[in-house]
């Protein structure tokens, strides 16, 4: 009964224990009914019995007294026997029912024996005693008989009565039987009903609760009863626009928290494109700053050139003039004495040796002027395809033996870590070569002179080089395990003539035009990673293909400033 | 046979460095020096006689007015087969290439190194000697 209101349910159930509990009463009703009747028939058999037995008594009475008439003449027994008579025959009327054609029979039977000992008598008073004994004797033949025929009907109504009484013994019995069969059967189909009634009812009630349960413990993915009761339909709905106004909640909750999400992604999005904006600025600066740099660098490289080139070239004839001097006054010179002769060795050996003292100091200035040029040399060069790790190979050998033929006592351990899948790249090849010497070089003393400043014998110096490809570019590493460099002076690295090496060993240039090879040159960046104590690494990135000019796009090199 | 040089620069002092390293060739008279302060000086005394005769004309590139570029062409277009080396601080491809086009002999950077140009002279001067 699935759309059944409640209501509806418990009439119904109401209704059908009342049809129980009608239906076994009149089941119980006509039981007894039967019982009852039963027992009345019982009891008018008794008085049937009762009146057999009456009727044999009586019949006692008469034959006595039918005989005593007969014999005595008197009336006192002539009127006893009439009375006899008279019971006699109201008890047969009374059993005439039991067995109608016997009781007649019988009555037949004593009108005859009474007319036959009347007819006795009246031969005894006429005293012929023959005749009287002989009719006495034909009476006494329908005593006999009347005997076994009043016998027969006592006895059958005495077997009736016992049947009866069986009967309605059994029949209570049955009905005893009956009733308690009855009633537990009505009791158990009651009980079955009302269970059923109170489980149609109960079960999704107990649904609902579970659900509510659920959904208040935040579980929302709940089953409502499928089809119920108008009130648990009623319900149920209820429930589940309940249930669906939390799930669209939940929902909405969901898409705002993804919305803010995504606010919070673009925010950030936005908040990392202004600090690359930044950082471009930055570099833009720094790119501006250093192109300047190398612009003013060229200038006075070629002012300062010329001049240079007198002074070498002028220190260098004076050497040659001082000889020629002295070979000219040597004849002068033999004249001179001792002390004169020492003196002016002295002054001409003083001469030559700041001669030679301003050729050498000359010539370093010509080398710090000459790479000054090369600031001014962008562009110059022939680009080729070029084998990326040849290069770098190349450029690591040629930079450790020139380390060694400088000092024999140099050595550092080379840690190659080439990636096999680097792409041709498009470069300027002495141009790059030019850049992994300076930073090949750089990572050769500083790991050396943190070798010596130790000391200790433990320290191995180690220069490793990666290569790496990223695609539309390559990546070189260059790592040493040196001092590192302090954050102070990293934005300082790549600016001219800026030098850590002591006077004479670095010209202060090799960085500055490594930063204008690979970023104005070639398009790409160069940066450093330092941590002091630890190592130092510079990275160098190259796009694949060329694209001069592009520097202050890519370019992040210039450290932070 | 003593034969002439012709040095073109603007700076006096090249002057004064050639005459002091060629003051050996001089004395024993394999050349004679000259000089010019410009390009169109150059071209002025190219004009006129220069005795004895001149062999090469050794010419800077960077100079106000003419640059010594422009000179090369003019000198070419007017005595072709008198030899003419460029001297220049400059020694870029760009600089190279233009000299070789107009038919420079040689192409020397400063400083010049003195004992490779009085090779190349000597190249110069021996095929007529």
């Amino acid at each position: 009964m699935p759309s059944v209101s409640i209501r509806a349910r418990l009439i119904f159930l109401s209704v059908l224990l009342l049809a129980i509990l009608a239906l076994s009463s009149v089941f119980l009703i006509r039981e007894l009914a039967r019982v009852s009747q039963s027992l009345a028939e019982e009891a008018t058999l008794v008085s049937v019995v009762k009146n057999a037995n009456s009727a044999s008594k009586h019949f006692g009475d008469l034959k006595y007294w039918v005989t005593d008439a007969a014999v005595t003449q008197l009336a006192s027994s002539e009127q006893a026997a009439d009375a006899a008579k008279a019971g006699l025959d109201s008890d047969l009327m009374a059993i005439s029912a039991v067995d109608p054609t016997l009781v007649a029979a019988v009555g037949r039977e004593v009108g005859e024996m009474t007319d036959l000992a009347h007819k006795a008598g009246v031969a005894y008073s006429s005293d012929d005693s023959a005749a009287g004994n002989a009719l006495l004797e034909q009476a006494k033949s329908h005593v006999l008989t009347i005997d076994g025929e009043i016998d027969r009907i006592v006895d059958r109504v005495e077997q009736q009565a016992v049947a009866r009484r069986d009967a309605s013994q059994r029949g209570a019995e049955l009905a005893v039987k009956l009733a308690i069969v009855g009633g537990i059967g009505a009791l158990l189909l009651a009980l079955g009903f009302t269970a059923l009634t109170v489980r149609s009812i109960t079960a999704p009630l107990k649904q609902i609760e579970r659900s509510i349960a659920s959904i208040i413990h935040g579980d929302l993915d709940v089953a409502m009863p499928a089809t119920s009761a108008p009130e648990i339909a009623a319900m149920t709905r209820t429930l589940a626009m309940l249930r669906d106004s939390l799930i669209e909640r939940a929902r909405l909750e969901r898409e705002r928290e993804r919305a803010q999400a995504e606010i919070r992604v673009a925010r950030d999005a936005a908040e990392a494109a202004l600090q690359e904006l930044k950082a471009a600025q930055a570099n833009l600066i720094q790119a501006e700053k250093m192109a300047s740099l190398g612009q003013l660098t060229a200038g006075i490289a070629h002012e300062i050139k010329n001049p240079l080139n007198f002074v070498n070239n002028f220190a260098g004839l004076s050497i040659g003039l001082l000889d020629e001097l002295k070979e000219l006054l040597a004849s002068a010179i033999e004249s001179l004495d001792q002390r004169q002769r020492g003196q002016l060795d002295e002054v001409s050996e003083l001469l030559t040796g700041n001669l030679e003292r301003i050729a050498e100091h000359g010539k370093r200035a010509d080398n710090i002027v000459k790479s000054m040029l090369a600031h001014s040399r962008g562009g110059g060069g022939d680009r080729q395809i070029a084998d990326l790790n040849a290069l770098v190979e190349e450029s690591l050998n040629l930079a450790y033996h020139g380390a060694r033929a400088q000092d024999q006592n140099f050595n550092i351990a080379l840690d190659r870590q080439y990636a096999d899948d680097i792409p041709p790249v498009e470069l300027v090849p002495q141009d790059i070569t030019r850049v992994f010497l300076n930073l090949f070089g750089n990572g050769f003393y500083a790991a050396s002179e943190r070798q010596r400043s130790l000391n200790d014998g433990t320290f191995m110096p180690v220069l490793t080089v990666t290569t790496r490809n990223l695609g539309k570019a390559v990546e070189v590493r260059v790592r040493d395990n040196g001092a590192g460099i302090p954050d102070d002076i990293k934005d300082k690295l790549f600016q001219p003539f800026f030098t850590t090496k002591p006077t004479g060993v670095g010209t202060g240039l090799g960085l500055s035009i490594s930063y204008e090879i690979v970023t104005k040159q070639h398009g790409g960046a160069i940066s450093v990673e330092s941590e002091i104590g630890k190592f130092t690494e510079f990275v160098v990135t190259l796009p694949r293909r060329f694209s001069a000019g592009r520097a202050a796009e890519t370019s992040t090199a210039g450290g932070e400033s | 046979m003593t034969v002439s040089i012709l040095i073109v620069d603007d700076e006096p002092d090249v002057g004064v460095l050639f005459r002091q390293q060629f003051r050996r060739e001089a004395r024993e008279g394999a050349y004679v020096l000259h000089f010019a302060l410009s390009a169109g000086e150059a071209l002025e005394r190219l004009a006129g006689d220069i005795e004895p005769r001149l062999i090469v004309i050794l010419s800077d590139i960077n100079m106000p007015g003419m640059d010594g570029l422009s000179l090369l062409r003019e000198i070419k277009s007017r005595r072709p087969d008198l030899p003419v080396m460029m001297l220049t601080a400059y020694g870029d491809d760009e600089r190279r290439r233009r000299a070789a086009e107009y038919g420079a002999a040689d192409f020397v950077t400063k400083p010049v190194d003195f004992d490779v140009l009085k090779d190349r002279l000597r190249q110069l001067h021996a095929p007529l000697s």
